[in-house]
């Protein structure tokens, strides 16, 4: 029996009546390509990371909650409203849009102070200064964002989102192009803004990133939600994956007969000489395929791991829907 | 946290859209093109006989229908265009501010950039023309609400098409500069229609098969221009899928 995806992300609190962030069957097509399809989760405060490949839909969800662009289907709620069509609501939610651009010809501190002046910060001036130090771009602060490299950029964007001290985190890709230091110091913020009571949504398509971001997670495959939950229990869900190896080999007919017999995979394909096998115990395989080769006298010039990436990881989270 | 008032919403959208349209580029090209009036002009005023009527005829065509609403298509139709096309309107549109706000101070913000760059080459033009003061006085008030009024068409262009500066040419040269100098009914939904008649109406010179509205009319038109077209903006802005 398959193991079941792992249920939508709980709100924190059990006897909360409404969530923070209420995504009900939500569907977004443009003409005939379907972006978001049926997508239905709740979030409340913490760090939820929203896992995806490029082009699964992550951005036009972060731009559906935002109220950027309506559902075809369904209802997207933040706090209850309607982000497009509540203006105060609107106050409540920072973003840092995946897309590049910034008002390049502000200076850091104009481009976060417009958006402390646009939420009706109390005192634009010191909030400011404190997201951008927040992000540590306190040095630069007189530099237009024009010059700025994508990391420095990535970081005007997040201090921009920051600087009303928003109940809700939207942040599309927000580590990309940091490098590895800031990367630490940002997921260290965002944990401290979700254990502040904010809700704090992030998406990412690398995995690795996301096990470091949120202990919640959201993957969206195709639009679609393929699984969500716990990142623990969805990192086993992942393990189960039969693995698929490419091997090279010069004997590759006798080679994939003797990992069958010995039931150490459980499927094979031979073309162009080339060896395609299909094992799910991927620690039993890696012990003995030099032993079996060595054994069969064949040499082993490559072994290639084909579906170590996550691409393959959210078509088997698809397909096993 | 406090709530943005209207005025300092629309202060603060113009202030943001007026840094980004000042370009270095922008501004020579259109210094320069605003010469041309200013050459023609003096030109004009040498040689005619009549240079009241040489230069309302001069200010009507080249300064109202084609040097106003050409500054006015490229700074308008950029000003909420361009943050569409490169993802920055997120940055305005996802604030607790009113749409309108963001329509005013857009509209606002391509006006503060518009009016100097024309109106002030119109005046050294009419100035040199050597007409007299009526035709200076109604080249300023005219050209000032011109410029209000393209701009207002014009910023509502840059949200609805792609490559609004082609679309804007075309409307220009077809629409304002040409066909609305031969037919009465085109006129009269046209800026260049009621701008010319404002002009016109002031300096008393009359140009045969002209739409005449009194002055009291075309301002009203311009300003009903003005109102609807930033209407529609707003509406535009509200129902618009942003980037």
């Amino acid at each position: 029996m398959s193991p079941q995806p792992p249920p939508p992300p709980q709100p924190q609190a059990a006897n909360h009546t409404a969530s923070m962030i209420d995504v009900s069957n939500a569907s977004k097509s443009f003409g005939n390509v379907v972006a978001v399809s049926d997508v239905s989760f709740q979030l409340n405060a913490g760090v939820t990371a929203l896992l995806g490949p490029n082009g699964a839909g992550k951005s036009t969800l972060f731009r559906m909650l935002c109220g950027l662009t309506t559902p075809t289907a369904g209802t997207v709620k933040v706090l209850g409203r309607d982000a497009r069509h509540d203006t105060p609501v609107r106050g409540k939610i920072g973003l840092s849009p995946q897309q590049d651009a910034l008002f390049d010809r502000l200076t850091a501190f104009e481009f976060v102070e417009i958006a402390a002046k646009t939420h009706g910060v109390k005192n634009p001036t010191s909030a400011t200064k404190h997201a951008l130090t927040l992000v540590d771009l306190a040095t630069v602060t007189e530099k237009n964002v024009g010059s700025f490299s994508k990391g420095m950029r990535q970081r005007a964007k997040l201090a921009a989102a920051l600087v009303n001290d928003p109940e809700i985190l939207i942040l599309d890709e927000p580590l990309s192009g940091l490098d590895p230091v800031q990367r630490n110091r940002m997921i260290e913020l965002f944990h401290t803004l979700g254990s502040q009571g904010k809700c704090v949504l992030i998406s990412s398509h690398i995995l690795d990133e996301v096990a470091r971001i949120g202990s919640e997670v959201l993957v969206i495959a195709q639009g679609r939600l393929a699984a969500s939950g716990d990142y623990r229990s969805l990192r086993t869900l992942m393990e189960d994956q039969p693995h698929v190896i490419q091997i090279t080999t010069n004997g590759a007919r006798e080679l994939g007969a003797a990992l069958l017999q010995k039931e150490i995979i459980e499927g094979v394909t031979i073309e162009d000489g080339s060896l395609s096998v299909t094992t799910s115990k991927i620690d039993a395989f890696g012990r003995s395929i030099a032993s079996i080769a060595r054994e069969l006298d064949v040499s082993l010039i490559e072994v290639t791991p084909m579906d170590d990436d996550l691409e393959s990881v959210f078509r088997y989270l698809i397909e096993r829907r | 946290m406090a709530t943005v008032s209207p005025i300092r919403a629309i202060t603060l959208t113009h202030n943001v859209l007026l840094k980004q349209l000042i370009t270095k580029g922008r501004l020579i090209g259109i210094t320069l093109f605003g010469l041309l009036p200013i050459l023609l002009g003096w030109v004009i005023g040498r040689q005619s006989d009549d240079p009241l009527e040489a230069g309302v005829g001069f200010i009507s065509y080249m300064g109202l229908s084609i040097l106003i609403p050409v500054v006015a298509l490229i700074f308008a139709s950029a000003s909420l265009g361009d943050t569409r096309e490169d993802g920055t309107l997120v940055y305005l549109w996802l604030r607790p501010i009113s749409r309108w706000s963001v329509t005013a101070g857009a509209w606002a913000a391509s006006s503060t950039i518009t009016l100097p760059l024309t109106v002030i080459p119109m005046t050294i033009a009419a100035i040199l023309l050597d007409a007299g003061n009526t035709l200076i006085l109604a080249t300023i008030l005219t050209a000032v609400l011109a410029g209000f009024a393209y701009c207002g068409i014009f910023l509502l262009l840059g949200l609805l098409v792609k490559n609004p500066v082609i679309w804007g040419l075309a409307y220009i040269f077809i629409w304002e500069a040409i066909v609305t100098s031969f037919a009465k009914p085109a006129a009269a939904i046209a800026v260049s229609g009621y701008s010319r008649a404002i002009i016109t109406g002031r300096t008393g010179v009359e140009f045969e098969r002209l739409f005449s509205p009194s002055q009291g009319t075309s301002i009203f038109m311009l300003i009903v221009i003005i109102a609807v077209s930033m209407g529609i903006t707003t509406v535009r802005l509200s129902r618009i899928e942003v980037p």
